[in-house]
């Protein structure tokens, strides 16, 4: 950085001066654990041949280069090995010396170089695959190929000796030392602080105890009975210990300390690893060491491993049920049996039970008894077919309302593609639905309105259609009088009168009948309806009728037809009509010309069709124009509000209702609704 | 009997409304006659035959009106009630100015019904007999000599039978054996019945002749 950008930036300088001071620091530590290392290391020297169990300096080194940055490298290789420059001095720089150096370097520099490329310092003992490439690189291939170097040492007579004895030490060090330096610093650096008190006080005691243990084992007199061979087992269950509730750090931390304690042992000559030939005695303690760290090591990683699988899982479920609890949403989820095991915050909010009463089936509890079976019929069928699926129904809220919802779910499944259940949600739209019923009144209202508006029009004629049997009544009931007055008594005539008075009443009671089936505010109950299934329900319907004319009746109905929203009863309603006015009009055809069709197709601008077509005389040019006006009839007994009904609830439904002749004969009426278009969600 | 001898034109669309007042009209011994329509009671019509016609007037072939019309062209005045559903006003002032009988609304009262019947029927005899009548005197008329004719048009005029002879160049003897001859054919005893015939069967006062 230079002066101007310092200037500008003077936070930043200050802290570049902090990281110096620091890194200047842990250069003169790193030289310090150096030399004491060598000093211990020159002091643990096993006489005769003054081999060395495990050589801590290079693993120090090697653990400073691993977790610093390669830029000061220079510094730390310096620091550590200025102990060693210094003693090589004083002995004059012996050829050896110059070997040693190097091959340490190679080894050192080169490991660090490797790890750091292709390992992360942090986790490397977390993980079986990153143990494992960390045992290849540090523990196996760069102490074996600076041995290869150093070994020039002993001339070719001694060269293999002096290839195992730097091998063994050298990787016994990066296997025990260097993971326990690298643990601590990971832990200093990343999770100081954060370490309950419970777990400090078993380690301290798990740490005391194999301390005393090991301290047994290893250093005790074979001349007094204490260096049992076989005690050398007496740490495992404590190294376990360690693996179990310590992972790699306490495995790494409680190794090292079996290792300080048995080569103590061995070196003043106490404890199993004491042979006579002290060569085999190192030899030995070097197997015992690494047999017992490698498994350990590796036990731990896997520990580790799936301890921080279950981490990630244990986050991603809290994950999950933050983000459920948190959503606007309510939220289920089924196991495989279609039993609910979960519901999320929002949906025991609404309900304002508990998870354990909602849980299993208990949820049925909550929905409206009138939606249950076509909900739980919805459901059931969804799941059995693992498909997915959409109910609107209503579910009790915490206050004892029903409120409506609409509920989705959609089949899990494992990436196997095996299937664990379903997960679905609920949204609460009681809002939307109330709007919805409120459309629906006005539609009615308006419905009701232009019915009122029909018949208020034609009061009079309606006036006149009622005025007919009251007449007749009347004057029957008055010739009647008149013939009781007058001798001789016709008794056979006031038998007739009587019964025409009372057809005539009966006929002003049908007309009553009909007039209060028009004027009565029915509510329209809309809902998705297939114009094909409705035609068919008609025919069927109908088909007493059909038989008893003789009218022969063919369907053509178009596939795919989108379905429209309307009342089934009220457009059953027209179709009767028009199919009962298509058999009339062919009451005078000859019995093989009785055909009556009845046709569905889309017209593709969101309207589909159906025609009532007749082979009847057809529609009268006169008629044509009066033909839906009320009272406007060309039957001896109708009364004329068939087709005006028909056409007001067609007109209800946001619909058209006409007529035409066949270009050859009959007549055919069509009723166009529009598809029902779906509501945005 | 109470009532003449009179027949009434039940016209209606409706079988049963027909049926029901030909009763009523049979029990007060009203001789009926139904129709359907106008044009069927158009076809069998015979003017002749005295009475009135009952008439729904809310049947959409032909309404009363065009039936009064009809029957005028046939140089018929047979009274028509009108009988209606929904008697408005505007419907009623029309009929009885095209000269209806009566109007009626449904359903109708018998009393109503028998009173306008009778009154109709009243009416339909009265036209007759008046009819009869003036064609009784215009064949008497027919009867006299063209001599007498003008005899008889100086007479109404109320000229004196020497006024006359002077003005028809004769003498007041001959005038006075016309002027009995007259009164002979035209079968009337004084001057009053003889003007009153007259002026029935239209006889112009005549004017003085031309002088010589």
């Amino acid at each position: 950085m230079n002066a101007e950008a310092a200037k500008a930036t003077p936070g930043m300088a200050a802290s570049e001066r902090i990281n110096r001071s620091r890194l200047v620091l842990n250069v003169v530590l790193v030289g310090i654990l150096c030399y004491a290392s060598n000093e211990i290391g020159f002091a643990h020297k096993i006489p005769p041949h003054n081999i060395s169990v495990l050589w801590p300096m290079s693993a120090i080194l090697f653990s400073a280069l691993l977790v610093s940055s390669p830029r000061h490298w220079w510094a730390y290789v310096l620091a550590g090995y200025s102990s060693s420059i210094i003693r090589d001095a004083q002995a004059g720089f012996p050829a050896q010396a110059f070997l040693f150096i190097g091959a340490g370097l190679l080894e050192i520099v080169g490991a660090a170089l490797v790890i750091r490329r292709y390992l992360s310092p942090i986790k490397m003992f977390d993980s079986l695959r990153e143990l494992a490439l960390y045992l290849a690189i540090a523990v196996i291939g760069a102490p074996m190929v600076s041995a290869f170097v150093s070994a020039f040492a002993g001339g070719t007579a001694n060269y293999w000796f002096f290839w195992r004895v730097w091998y063994l030490s050298e990787a016994l060090a990066c296997l025990m030392l260097a993971p326990a330096i690298l643990s601590w610093i990971t832990l200093a650096r990343h999770k100081s602080g954060t370490i309950p008190m419970a777990r400090r006080v078993e380690g301290t005691v798990l740490v005391t105890i194999l301390a005393g243990v090991c301290f047994f084992a290893f250093t005790g007199n074979v001349q007094t009975g204490h260096g049992i061979p076989a005690l050398v087992y007496l740490p495992l269950p404590f190294l376990l210990w360690a693996a179990v509730r310590f992972g790699p750090l306490g495995v790494n931390t409680a190794l090292l300390i079996v290792a300080c304690l048995s080569i103590s042992g061995a070196v003043h000559a106490r404890g199993p690893f004491v042979y006579s030939d002290e060569t085999k005695g190192v030899l030995s303690l070097q197997l015992f060491l690494a047999t017992l760290s490698l498994p350990l090591m590796l036990l731990a990683a896997v520990i580790q491993e799936s301890r921080a699988r279950a981490q990630v899982l244990r986050e991603s479920e809290a994950r999950f049920r933050s983000m459920a609890d948190t959503s606007p949403v309510m939220i289920w989820m089924s196991g495989p049996d279609q039993k609910s095991e979960y519901f999320n915050k929002r949906w025991l909010d609404f309900t304002g039970r508990t998870l354990e009463q909602e849980l299993g089936e208990g949820w049925i509890e909550g929905v409206h008894p009138d939606d249950r079976p076509r909900c739980l019929r919805i459901y059931h069928e969804s799941l059995d077919a693992r498909k997915p699926f959409e109910m609107e129904y209503r579910l009790r809220h915490k206050d004892g309302h029903y409120r409506w919802v609409f509920g989705c779910g959609v089949p899990r499944f494992m990436p196997d593609g095996s299937f664990v259940g379903y997960i679905g949600s609920c949204l609460d739209i009681a809002e939307r639905k109330d709007a919805e019923l409120q459309l629906q009144e006005q539609r009615a209202e308006v419905t009701h309105l232009s019915r009122v508006a029909v018949v208020g029009e034609l009061s009079g004629a309606v006036a006149h259609e009622l005025n007919q049997p009251l007449t007749a009544i009347l004057s029957n009931a008055q010739a009647a009088q008149r013939r009781l007055a007058q001798e001789p008594i016709d008794l056979d005539e006031i038998r007739d009168i009587l019964t025409d008075i009372v057809n005539e009443d009966k006929r002003a009671g049908e007309i009553i009948r009909r007039l209060r089936a028009l004027l009565k505010k029915g509510e329209m109950q809309l809902q998705p309806l297939s114009l094909n299934e409705l035609a068919n329900d008609t025919v069927m319907l109908a088909h007493g009728d059909f038989v008893s004319r003789g009218i022969v009746v063919s369907t053509k109905l178009a596939a795919d037809l989108p379905v429209v929203r309307g009342d089934r009863v009220q457009l059953q309603q027209v179709l009767l009509n028009l199919i009962s006015n298509a058999c009339d009009a062919m009451r005078d055809n000859a019995p093989s010309e009785r055909r009556l069709e009845i046709a569905t197709h889309s017209n593709g601008s969101g309207t589909v069709e159906v025609a009532v077509t007749d082979e009847g005389p057809g529609i009268a040019p006169e008629a044509r124009d009066r033909l839906f006006e009320p009272f406007v009839t060309t039957k001896k007994e109708g009364l004329g509000l068939g087709l005006t009904i028909c056409r007001t609830i067609v007109k209800a439904h946001g619909g058209r209702l006409w007529s035409d002749n066949n270009p050859v004969r009959g007549a055919a009426f069509y009723v166009s609704l529009p598809t029902l278009v779906r509501d945005p969600i | 009997m109470r009532n003449p001898i009179a027949t009434v034109f039940v016209i209606d669309d409706d079988a049963a409304i027909r049926k029901s007042l030909a009763r009523l009209l049979q029990s007060a011994h009203f001789d009926v006659r139904s129709f359907a329509s106008p044009w069927e009671f158009l076809e069998q019509h015979n003017p002749a035959t005295p009475g009135c016609i009952l008439l729904d007037v809310s049947m959409p072939e032909l309404n009363g009106l065009d039936l009064q019309q009809s029957l005028a062209k046939q140089g018929c005045d047979r009274p028509i009630i009108f009988l209606t559903g929904h008697g408005d006003i505007p419907m009623s002032v029309q009929a009885m100015k095209a000269g209806a009988s009566d109007f009626l609304t449904k359903p109708v009262e018998d009393h109503l019904l028998l009173a306008a019947i009778q009154v109709a029927v009243e009416k339909d005899r009265q036209s007759r007999a008046a009819r009869a009548e003036v064609q009784a005197i215009e064949s008497r008329l027919a009867t006299l000599t063209p001599r007498e004719r003008e005899v008889l048009e100086q007479v109404v005029s109320g000229k004196l039978n020497k006024q006359i002879a002077s003005d028809l160049g004769t003498v007041e003897k001959t005038i006075k054996v016309h002027r009995g001859r007259v009164m002979e054919k035209m079968e009337v005893n004084s001057l009053a019945d003889l003007v009153r015939v007259a002026a029935l069967a239209g006889v112009s006062p005549g004017r003085p002749p031309s002088p010589r």
